[in-house]
């Protein structure tokens, strides 16, 4: 999650769906900008030359930096975690609002499947980006996932306006789970890259992605 | 597993499979005549609801096509009058006379091939007027006329004996006979006459009018008694599959009650999947009747729904006879049986489910059924905590597919425009066949009209040199099996479709499988798996596209009333297709469109041709 994806200028921030996003957003910029002004405001009252302003500047904006990173973790860390799925597209998308991993077993010789779902099954106004990793394993529990690549289709839509892109027939995403954290209940994973195919037919090149799943109850 | 469901299905509709390649053979030489694009000169078929219609229809078009051959010549003759033969000119009369008589019988019988002939008759007969009226003024001419006057002046007596014979006869009740003897003395009178004006035919003609006016009133009237009984006892026997449906199920449906097996009366055996097969195919067989029935009672002057009730009872009678069915065998099956059982009969209520079409009432059925299934899986114990884990472990990517699909669907969609809207457009025909000076060219006239306006072989040359080309869509497609060459666009009211199949999507229909953790050892445990695997399997798609590439109009009648028993893909199960407006039947037409696919939409993927 870098602080570069949470540009906000970033076009996505724009489409629906992303409402939650959009208040963090507002909240969070606010602050980071009340605090640039006023040390701006203080260093041009005390009458400096155009270097010690430049210099002044740039202390702000580290300032700014500090405190905005420190305020992301006081809130992340008061909140339960949600999990996210970050992909590095171009143009670059958002990482998704929460992530639940899930390893359903049928028990009838099926394998097993795992999936990966960034928004909630249940309701029907999905977050975007919203994405579905599906794929099976001989994995029997989430426990033992860990170290484990499984191949996944990915269906995404990263905005409600936009078509939805899916691996194409044999060409699917490859997840490589590296870790659980048990106290957390989160997985984390990373995904190789992959091409997906719009429904218009266009392609998205995903240069990788990571991600952190909340562990669901599965079946 | 799956697919040898599917070999028995089709293995039981095989007889079927032959009698709808008949009725819808792709492109070619289609078993049934009517004007198409290779054939615009075939004669409209007739539905024969009153014995002898095709008989009859294939005379009096023999006479057009002979008629027409002479009158085509005498244009070309016509600036040397010496030229036109006498002979030629005497026989297009008597046969004219007869086959506009015939034509008015075809339309009593309620044959839209009458509509078709009767002004081409009066045209070619106008025409042969014209030409006879030039020929007397020749000395061939006049020579013909003295030999004529001659034969007319000393025939008299014969013919006042003739129509007194007739006379007598038609007292008899012997309508028919009246009309054989009117008919004969008629030919030979008309053929004659034609050389001469009106006013110059009383001293040779007797009171044979007056004979015949009466006649034809008194045949006409027993005709019509005798045609409506006929029609009565057509739409009977229609309807008789639906009167004796619910009964006939009951008996099956009873007999699962106390067993696993139902025994018909000719002591075959059926499995519960099988009885159901059973009792929809012959909800299918009776549906089919009624739609019969219905376009008879249209076509003889009834109204276009008045069996709306009937359809509406036997599909009531119907889908509760499934679910009955269901009950009795989840009551009577054995613990180890249960997930066979369920997954057949999920298979065969997806394939009824598409056949009902998009309508709520289907899906209403589906979830009643559901509730009836939940019974039978609840027999088996670990069955239903397995039917939730695959609901849940499938659901989603079925989901994104389904959307991923209809938005790639839209985009094609985009490129062809629906059939239904071509056909109704505007535009100026160039007519190869229309003879010149008919109607203006420059006219811009409906693509596919919806009732006969011109003689058929005009109609269907226009309409076909403005169709065959174009690429459209359809938004429905059903298969009758996976084996069927042949899909079918059910009718609309003004068209239907044969699309020519296979088309190659077994690719993406292994995918699917893959998707839905099925294999041959395990099947789909959800209806929308079964269904997603069913219809791509089977060919029922959700839209499907392609190049027009032959063009078929037919009697709107004769389609709906000759309809075979397979043809029930044609309309939604359980529902009357569209029907033209009260009175309108007799002169309606419909186009057959045969198309040649570059996308189908499964539903869940879509194929594009390269």
């Amino acid at each position: 999650m870098g602080s570069d994806t949470y540009s906000p200028h970033d076009p996505y921030l724009d489409f629906d769906g992303g409402e939650l996003m959009k208040d963090h957003w507002f909240l969070f910029n606010f602050r980071c900008w009340l605090v640039a002004a006023s040390v701006l405001v203080l260093i041009l009252s005390s009458g400096c030359s155009r270097d010690e302003l430049k210099q002044a500047y740039e202390d702000a904006k580290v300032k700014t930096q500090e405190l905005a990173s420190s305020t992301k973790e006081a809130v992340e860390a008061q909140l339960p975690a949600t999990g996210a799925v970050t992909l590095r597209t171009t143009p670059a998308m958002p990482p998704t609002t929460g992530a639940t991993l899930e390893l359903i077993s049928i028990g009838d010789g099926r394998p097993s499947v795992l999936q990966v779902t960034s928004y909630d099954p249940g309701n029907s106004t999905k977050t975007y980006p919203s994405i579905l990793l599906h794929g099976t394993t001989a994995v029997g529990s989430v426990e033992s996932l860990a170290g484990t690549k499984i191949q996944c289709d990915m269906y995404l839509r990263v905005s409600r306006t936009m078509p939805i892109a899916i691996t194409a027939n044999g060409k699917p995403a490859t997840v490589t789970f590296s870790g659980i954290n048990a106290e957390e209940k989160t997985i984390t994973a990373t995904i190789e890259p992959v091409e997906l195919i719009g429904s218009d037919g266009k392609s998205i090149q995903v240069l990788g992605g990571d991600l952190v799943a909340v562990i669901g109850g599965g079946n | 597993m799956m697919q040898q469901k599917l070999k028995s299905h089709a293995k039981s509709l095989r007889t079927s499979v032959a009698l709808l390649a008949m009725f819808v053979s792709p492109f070619p030489q289609a078993a049934m005549a009517n004007p198409s694009t290779r054939a615009p000169m075939e004669p409209l078929d007739t539905h024969g609801t009153i014995a002898g219609a095709a008989e009859l229809a294939a005379s009096c078009y023999a006479v057009c096509r002979r008629v027409q051959t002479i009158v085509d010549k005498m244009q070309e003759q016509q600036t040397d009058p010496r030229k036109l033969s006498g002979q030629e000119l005497r026989a297009s009369a008597g046969q004219l006379w007869k086959g506009i008589r015939d034509a008015k019988h075809l339309k009593l019988m309620g044959e839209t091939a009458g509509y078709d002939v009767e002004p081409q008759l009066i045209r070619l007969s106008q025409a042969i007027s014209r030409f006879s009226s030039m020929y007397i003024g020749t000395d061939e001419g006049q020579k013909l006329r003295q030999k004529l006057t001659v034969k007319l002046t000393r025939g008299v007596p014969q013919l006042v004996k003739g129509l007194q014979s007739a006379e007598k006869t038609l007292a008899s009740g012997n309508h028919e006979g009246f009309n054989q003897q009117i008919e004969s003395i008629g030919i030979e009178l008309m053929s004659d006459f034609n050389f001469f004006y009106s006013e110059e035919t009383p001293p040779f003609r007797a009171n044979f009018y007056d004979v015949q006016a009466k006649g034809d009133g008194e045949v006409s009237k027993a005709r019509t008694v005798q045609y409506l009984g006929e029609v009565k006892r057509a739409i009977e026997k229609q309807l008789a599959a639906s009167k004796a449906f619910p009964a006939s199920a009951a008996k099956i449906t009873d007999q699962f009650k106390q067993g696993t097996t139902a025994t018909l009366a000719d002591g075959k055996s059926l499995s519960t999947a099988e009885a159901m097969d059973h009792i929809v195919s012959s909800w299918e067989v009776a549906s089919v009747g009624i739609i019969r029935a219905q376009a008879i009672e249209a076509t003889f002057g009834g109204s276009p729904d008045s069996l709306g009730e009937e359809m509406s009872t036997l599909k009531s009678s119907a889908t509760s006879s499934v679910i009955s069915l269901i009950d009795a065998a989840a009551a009577s099956t054995t613990t180890e049986n249960v997930r066979q059982l369920h997954s057949d009969l999920m298979e065969h209520l997806s394939i009824v489910h598409r056949r009902m079409g998009s309508g709520t009432s289907g899906r209403e059925w589906v979830t009643a059924c559901g509730a009836s299934l939940d019974k039978l899986v609840a027999k088996d114990p670990a069955y239903p905590a397995q039917i939730a884990a695959y609901r849940k472990a499938v659901s989603e990517p079925l989901a994104w597919r389904k959307l991923y699909a209809s938005e790639k669907a839209a985009l094609i969609l985009a490129t062809l425009p629906p059939a239904r809207s071509l056909l109704i457009e505007k535009s100026v025909p160039t007519p190869k066949l229309r003879p010149k000076g008919t109607t203006p060219f420059s006219t811009a006239t409906t693509i596919a009209p919806s009732s006969l306006s011109d003689p058929s072989h005009w109609m269907i040359d226009e309409t076909s040199s403005r169709l065959v080309g174009k690429y459209i869509s359809e938004d429905k497609m059903l298969r009758l099996s996976p084996t069927t060459k042949v899909g079918m666009v059910p009718f609309d009211g003004l068209h239907y479709a044969a699309v020519v199949l296979p088309i190659p999507t077994e690719a993406e229909t292994a995918e699917l499988r893959r998707l839905l953790l099925t294999t041959d050892t395990h099947r789909p445990l959800t209806f929308d798996a079964v269904n997603a695997i069913s219809a791509a399997t089977m060919g029922d798609y959700a839209g499907v596209g392609g190049e027009i590439k032959a063009v078929t109009m037919e009697a709107t009648s004769t389609r709906l009333i000759t309809l075979p028993d397979v043809a029930y893909l044609l309309a939604p199960l359980g529902e009357l297709p569209p029907m033209p407006e009260h009175g309108q039947m007799p002169a309606a037409v419909c186009w057959r469109l045969d198309i040649q696919p570059t996308w189908a939409h499964p539903t869940y993927f879509n194929y594009q041709a390269k």
